[in-house]
C-alpha cells in the first residue's frame, strides 16, 4: 500500500471556533446576543432617534406620575417626563462612559504593565522605572476605589468629565497589576527565548510576542470590567456628584440619584427600576459575553473544538507502511502529558 | 481458585468534547489477583490513563461516560454504584499512585497531617463511625497465606489484618486515638518505604522534599489506607532516572512483603518488565496483547508490540538508524475501520479492515486467565518479523 | 572530524544565580550565597561532531546549553564560538553573531508563539538575521519545510494543529533556516513518545550527513546519545566527571557515576526483576557546594580523599577519554551492573534506602 505524502488541511478558522464555542455555551450565547443589541440600540438611539425615542428628555406629557402602559412604557414622573425615553437616551452615554473609563485605564494602566513586566532587570534605568511604576500603582490600590474617586471629584468638581477622570484614576492601576502578571507569565516561555535566540530585538520581541500574547486574557477582565465600571460610575452619580438630572442629557446614575433622592420612587417605584434594570442588563451582558470569550480565547479549551486538527508525522520510507490516519491525540483528561521531564535549573 | 480483586468486563469509556466523541477505551477486559501485579503499558493516548482513572470512577462524569462494561471490584460492579456511595469504596479499597507527586500532595498541610489524614478514615471505617465499603463483612485482609501471623519485619504493618479479632468493644468503640499513637503509626509506614530520617520528614512541606521523596510519600499515603487494590500511574515517570531507579526496587520490595494486587500503567517498557507479572498491551483504546511478561516480551504476538520493544531504545543498540513505528497514533473520534493498527502494520492484508481481531489466546486453553493473547488474525507470523 | 578550530570551546565556563539575601543576612554582612549551576566546565565541539550532555536535574546541563547559546551571559569563565570570544558580546554585535548558534527546546507547547502561523514561526530567525519579508520569507520558509519532513503547505496553520512530533520539527525547521554552525538541542526528545523520538533523532543525524552542523545533544536519554552522538559528557551537580567517545563511555564508564546513571536505565529485560539499586541518596542542593567530590555522599567507592579533594578532570587511559575520579584507575574495569544487586528481592533493611531529608 503506497503511501500519499501528509497533506495539510486548510487552516480552521477562529471564527469557526468562535461559533462553536458559543454555541455550546448557551450562556455566552445569551451575552454575545444582548451585547449586540444594546450595542445596536445605543447606535440607532444616538444616529436614528426617531425610530426608539418616541418622547423628548424634559418633554412633559399630561400623564403626570402614570404607571407603565403602551404609551409610556416605563411610566412617567411627576412632570409626565417619559421614563422610557430617559432610559434609552441615557443609554449611549452610559455605554460610552463605561467604554472611555475602561478604555483609557486599559490604555494607560496596560502599557505601564507592558513596560514595568518586561523590562524589569535590576540595575538599568529601565528597570529602576518599573519598579517606581509598581509602587505608585501599590499606593493607588491601597485605597479603596471608590471612595478614592469620591475624593477624587471633590478635587476635580462636577459633571460627567471630571466623574470620568476621577474613575478613571482609580482605575489603571488595576490594569498594570494585570498586564505585568501576564507579561511575567509569558516572559518566561521557551518561544519567547526562542525569538531572543533568533536574534530578535528586546523591544521587538515585547511588541510581537508578549504582546499579541498577553492581550487576549486582559480583552477578557476588559469585557467584564464594563460592567464593574459602570457600577462604579453609577454609584457615584447616584451620590449626585456627576451629572444633573433631568436634563437634556439623562444618565442612569442621574435618574437614580434624583427619583430616589426626591423620595417619589417610594411612592412610584418604576421611576427607579427602569434605570437601575438598565443598568443591571447592561452589566450582565457584558459579564456573560466575558465568560464566553474566556473560554473562546483559552488555547486549552479552545483546542477541543478545533475540528480535525493535526499535521502528522511523515512514513518512515516509503512503501513501508499504509496509509496515514489523520492523528490528534484525545483531550487531557489527566491522562497526563507526553512524558514529561523533571528539570530544574540544570 | 480465589476470586479476583479486580475484573473489568468489556469497558467502554467514550469522551464527548465540542468537537466529537472520542472512544477512549474500547472493548477491555482484565483480571487481576490477590498478590498479582498487572501492567499496562502503551504511548500517549492509548487510554491507559482513562481505564485507571476510570476503575475508581474519578473521571470527570460529563466529559467522560462509560458507555458499556463492567468494573467489578471484589464482586461489586462499580459503574452501578451511585456517585454519593463511591467515597466508601475508595482509600480502603483502591488506593492510587499518581505520576506528578506536586500535584497530588496538598501543599498546605505537612507530611504528618497528610498521611495522618488517611490513616484516621481507615480508622474510622474501623471502627464503624463511616461506612465502609462492604457494610459488615470484614474487608479484605491480604496478609500472606503462609504468614498469617505478625511477623517482626517491617512491613508487619500491612500484615495484620484490620479488624481485631472478637468484638470490639464498647470503650474501643468510642476513643479516638490519640495524636501520639497516630504519630508512631505514621512513622512505621515512612520506614515502610524506606526512608531514613522520618521524624525529620513528619514536619516538612511537600515543597521543601525532593520528587522522589515525594513519591515515598505517595506510597505511604496510599498503603497506609491498606487498600485493597493499588493502582499505580505511571508512579515514576517524573523523576530522574537514579531517583527512579531507587523507587522501582522499593516498589519491588514492597510488592513482595504487601502482596496486594496492583495495577501498574506505564509507557517505560523496561519498568513494567521489572515489577509486572502479567502485562498488557493497548494501542488506541484497546488491549492488543495480553500474557505473562516474560512471554509478552520474549515472543511477542502483535505487531505492534514487536515494533515498541524494537523502537524502545536498549542501552547498546546496533548500527543504523533507530527503528520507527511509520505513521502516527490515530485519531480516536474517527478510529481505522476493523484493526485499529492496521494503517501502520507491516502485516496488514484486507481482512484488517473488517471485523476487528479478538483478544485469543496464541496458543493454549482459553480459560486461563493468564495465557498469552493477542489481537491479530495473524499472530503467529509475528514473531518472523525483523 | 577535521582539525579545524573548534567551533565551540568553553575555558573554565561558571554561571552562579545570585540569592538575593534577606534583609536579616545583609544586616548579618553574611556572604550572599548563589547557585552554582555551572561550575568550571571546559569543552570542546568541532566542526560537524555531535556531543552529547547527559546528566540528571541539577547537573547543569540544560544552563550550560543556553550558555552555548548566549540566553545567559557566564558569571566566569570562557566562552570562544569559532575562535572569537563572544563571553561578554552585547547588543547588536550579540544580536549579529546569533545566527551562528540556534536551539531547540523541550517543551514542544511553549516553544512556539500560539498567535503566529507557521511561515512566521519558522521564517523568524531569516526574518531577523536577514531582513527577508513577506512573500519571499514565505517562500524560503516553504523550501525549507520538506527537510524535516512536513508539508510545504501548511505555511499558514497555528501551531496547535500539529502533534507533539510536528512541532518540535517546526522547532528544529526554525533553527535550521539560517545555516546555523552549531544546533544546541534541549531534550529534544522528551516529551515525545518513543516512536516519535525515533522518527526525529534519525532526522537529526541525516541532516547533520547533509549539512555538517555540529550538535550539543543535551538529554537524559542514554540511547538517544548513542545514536547521535560521536562524543558524550555526563554532568553532576555543575560540573562534567565524565567525558569520552560514546562507545567508550557506554561500552566501559570509569566514573562511579556514569555507572550509577547507566545501571539505573530501565531495561525491557525480565531477568532484572530481582535485582535492586544500590545507590541511594538524593541530587545535594547547588547553593554554595561543599568542597572535595560532590558525588562523594552517594558514592559507593568512596575513600576519605574524595571529601576534601576536588578531583579534577584529566585525560585517563587514552583516546580522549577525560574522568574526575580520584580512584579512576581502581574502578575503571567494575561494570555498571555491579551496583544492581542480583538477589531475591527480600524484605528488610535496603540499602536503596531513601535520603535522610
Amino acid at each position: 500500500m503506497a503511501a500519499p505524502p501528509p497533506r495539510a488541511r486548510r487552516a480552521d478558522s477562529r471564527f469557526g471556533v468562535f461559533w462553536r464555542v458559543l454555541r455550546a455555551n448557551p450562556l455566552s450565547l445569551i451575552g454575545f446576543i444582548l451585547v449586540v443589541l444594546i450595542g445596536v440600540t445605543a447606535l440607532l438611539v444616538l444616529f436614528a432617534p426617531s425610530l426608539l425615542v418616541p418622547y423628548g428628555p424634559l418633554q412633559e406629557t399630561a400623564q403626570r406620575n402614570a404607571a407603565p402602559s403602551l404609551q409610556h412604557l416605563f411610566g412617567t414622573d411627576n412632570l409626565g417626563r417619559d421614563i422610557y425615553s430617559n432610559v434609552m437616551l441615557a443609554l449611549p452615554l452610559d455605554l460610552g462612559i463605561g467604554f472611555a473609563i475602561a478604555g483609557s485605564a486599559l490604555l494607560i494602566g496596560g502599557l505601564l504593565g507592558l513596560v514595568a513586566g518586561f523590562y524589569n532587570t535590576p540595575g538599568t534605568l529601565l528597570g529602576y522605572t518599573s519598579t517606581v511604576v509598581l509602587r505608585v500603582t501599590d499606593v493607588f490600590l491601597s485605597f479603596p476605589s471608590l471612595i478614592l474617586a469620591l475624593a477624587l471629584t471633590r478635587v476635580l468638581g462636577l459633571g460627567v468629565g471630571p466623574s470620568v477622570l476621577a474613575v478613571t484614576i482609580t482605575w489603571w492601576p488595576f490594569y498594570v497589576r494585570l498586564v505585568r502578571g501576564e507579561v511575567l507569565a509569558v516572559k518566561h516561555l521557551p518561544y519567547v527565548n526562542a525569538a531572543r535566540a533568533a536574534g530578535v530585538s528586546e523591544n521587538r520581541i515585547l511588541l510581537r510576542h508578549v504582546l499579541r500574547n498577553v492581550l487576549e486574557p486582559v480583552i477578557v477582565y476588559f469585557t467584564l470590567d464594563i460592567g464593574t465600571v459602570l457600577v462604579t460610575y453609577s454609584t457615584i452619580a447616584y451620590v449626585g456628584v456627576a451629572s444633573i438630572y433631568p436634563s437634556a442629557h439623562p444618565e442612569w446614575g442621574a435618574m437614580l440619584a434624583f427619583y430616589q433622592g426626591t423620595g417619589s420612587a417610594n411612592v412610584y417605584p418604576w421611576l427607579v427600576l427602569a434605570p437601575g434594570a438598565a443598568v443591571f442588563v447592561t452589566v450582565f451582558a457584558f459579564s456573560l459575553l466575558g465568560d464566553g470569550l474566556r473560554d473562546i480565547l483559552d488555547p486549552r479549551t479552545r483546542r477541543a473544538f478545533v475540528r480535525g486538527a493535526t499535521i502528522h508525522d511523515p512514513p518512515a520510507e516509503a512503501g513501508v507502511a499504509g496509509p496515514l490516519a489523520a492523528g490528534s491525540l484525545a483531550p487531557d483528561a489527566g491522562n497526563g502529558s507526553e512524558v514529561p521531564v523533571a528539570e530544574a535549573t540544570g | 481458585m480465589t476470586d479476583p480483586v479486580l475484573d473489568i468486563e468489556h469497558l467502554e469509556i467514550t469522551y464527548t468534547v465540542g468537537a466529537g466523541t472520542f472512544r477512549a477505551v474500547s472493548d477491555v477486559s482484565l483480571r487481576i489477583f490477590p498478590g498479582q501485579v498487572v501492567g499496562i503499558v502503551g504511548e500517549t493516548g492509548c487510554g491507559k490513563s482513562t481505564l485507571a482513572q476510570a476503575i475508581p470512577r474519578l473521571l470527570p462524569e460529563p466529559p467522560a461516560s462509560i458507555g458499556a462494561g463492567k468494573i467489578v471490584f471484589r464482586g461489586t460492579d462499580l459503574v452501578q454504584v451511585p456517585k454519593r456511595k463511591l467515597p466508601m469504596v475508595r482509600g480502603t479499597g483502591i488506593g492510587m499512585i499518581f505520576q506528578e507527586p506536586l500535584n497530588s500532595l496538598n501543599p498546605a498541610y505537612r507530611v504528618f497531617d497528610q498521611i495522618a489524614e488517611s490513616i484516621r478514615i481507615r480508622h474510622y471505617r474501623e471502627m464503624g463511625w463511616v461506612k465502609s465499603f462492604q457494610g459488615g463483612d470484614p474487608p479484605f485482609d491480604y496478609s500472606k497465606p503462609a504468614a498469617a501471623t505478625p511477623t517482626a519485619t517491617v512491613g508487619g504493618a500491612l500484615v495484620r489484618s484490620i479488624v481485631p479479632d472478637g468484638a470490639l468493644e464498647e470503650a474501643a468503640r468510642d476513643r479516638l486515638r490519640t495524636r501520639s499513637e497516630f504519630r508512631a503509626e505514621v512513622l512505621e509506614y515512612l520506614r515502610l518505604v524506606r526512608i531514613n530520617d522520618p521524624e525529620t520528614i513528619l514536619n516538612l512541606y511537600p515543597h521543601e522534599l525532593s520528587g522522589g521523596m515525594r513519591q515515598r510519600i505517595m506510597i505511604a499515603m496510599a498503603l497506609s489506607a491498606k487498600p485493597s487494590l493499588l493502582i499505580a500511574d505511571e508512579p515514576t515517570s517524573a523523576l530522574d532516572v537514579t531517583i527512579q531507579a531507587q523507587v522501582l526496587t522499593l516498589m519491588k520490595e514492597l510488592i513482595e512483603e504487601v502482596d496486594a494486587a496492583i495495577l501498574f500503567i506505564s509507557h517505560d517498557l523496561g519498568v513494567i518488565a521489572e515489577t509486572a507479572d502479567e502485562v498488557g498491551v493497548m494501542y488506541a483504546g484497546r488491549l492488543v496483547e495480553y500474557g505473562a511478561v516474560g512471554d509478552v516480551f520474549r515472543s511477542p504476538r502483535h505487531p505492534y508490540t514487536k515494533a515498541l520493544l524494537r523502537a524502545a531504545p536498549a542501552r547498546y543498540k546496533a548500527d543504523g538508524p533507530l527503528s520507527t513505528i511509520p505513521g502516527s497514533v490515530p485519531n480516536l473520534s474517527h478510529p481505522p475501520p476493523g484493526c485499529r493498527f492496521h494503517p501502520r502494520c507491516v502485516l496488514a492484508r484486507d481482512v484488517c479492515r473488517g471485523e476487528p481481531p479478538p483478544l485469543a489466546p496464541v496458543e493454549g486453553d482459553p480459560g486461563a486467565p493468564g495465557v498469552h493473547r493477542s489481537a491479530c488474525y495473524f499472530a503467529s507470523e509475528v514473531p518472523g518479523l525483523p | 572530524m577535521s582539525d579545524a578550530a573548534p567551533v565551540l570551546e568553553t575555558a573554565g565556563l561558571e554561571k552562579f544565580f545570585p540569592i538575593t539575601q534577606s534583609f536579616g543576612d545583609s544586616l548579618a554582612r553574611r556572604r550572599p550565597r548563589a547557585i552554582h549551576a555551572v561550575d568550571g566546565v571546559s569543552l570542546t565541539v568541532r566542526p560537524g561532531e555531535s556531543m552529547g550532555l547527559i546528566g540528571e536535574s541539577g547537573s547543569g546541563k540544560t544552563t550550560l546549553g543556553w550558555l552555548v547559546a548566549r540566553l545567559h551571559e557566564p558569571t566566569g569563565g570562557a566562552l570562544r564560538f569559532g575562535g572569537e570570544d563572544i563571553t561578554h558580546l552585547k547588543g547588536r554585535a550579540l544580536r549579529a553573531w546569533r545566527r551562528n548558534v540556534q536551539i531547540v527546546f523541550q517543551d514542544p507547547v511553549g516553544s512556539l508563539d500560539p498567535r503566529l502561523r507557521v511561515w512566521q514561526i519558522v521564517g523568524e530567525p531569516v526574518r531577523a538575521q536577514e531582513g527577508v519579508r513577506g512573500r519571499e520569507l514565505r517562500e524560503r520558509v516553504r523550501a525549507l519545510l520538506p527537510t524535516v519532513g512536513l508539508p510545504p503547505d501548511c505555511l499558514d496553520q497555528y501551531p496547535h494543529e500539529f502533534s507533539g512530533g510536528g512541532r518540535q520539527r517546526l522547532s528544529l525547521a526554525r533553527a535550521l533556516s539560517v545555516r546555523p554552525r552549531l544546533i544546541v538541542l534541549d531534550e529534544p526528545t522528551s516529551a515525545l513518545d518513543v516512536a516519535v523520538q525515533a522518527q526525529i533523532l534519525n532526522r537529526l543525524v541525516e541532516l547533520q550527513r547533509e549539512r555538517g552542523i555540529a550538535y550539543l545533544l543535551i538529554t537524559h536519554n542514554v540511547a538517544a546519545v548513542r545514536f547521535v552522538a560521536d562524543r558524550v559528557a555526563v554532568m553532576y551537580l555543575g560540573r562534567i566527571v565524565e567525558q569520552a567517545a560514546v562507545r567508550d563511555l557506554l561500552e566501559r564508564p570509569v566514573h562511579p557515576y556514569t555507572k550509577a546513571l547507566l545501571a539505573a536505565v530501565p531495561v525491557p529485560d525480565v531477568s532484572r526483576r530481582r535485582t535492586r539499586y544500590r545507590i541511594g541518596g538524593e541530587i545535594p542542593s547547588l547553593i554554595d557546594p561543599a568542597p572535595g567530590c560532590r558525588f562523594a555522599p552517594r558514592c559507593p567507592f568512596v575513600v576519605d580523599r574524595c571529601r576534601t579533594e576536588d578531583p579534577p578532570l584529566v585525560p585517563f587511559g587514552g583516546s580522549g577519554r577525560l574522568v574526575a575520579c580520584h580512584r579512576a584507575d581502581d574502578v575503571k574495569d567494575i561494570p555498571p551492573e555491579v551496583l544492581l544487586v542480583r538477589d531475591a528481592v527480600a524484605p528488610g533493611p535496603s540499602a536503596a534506602a531513601g535520603p535522610t531529608s
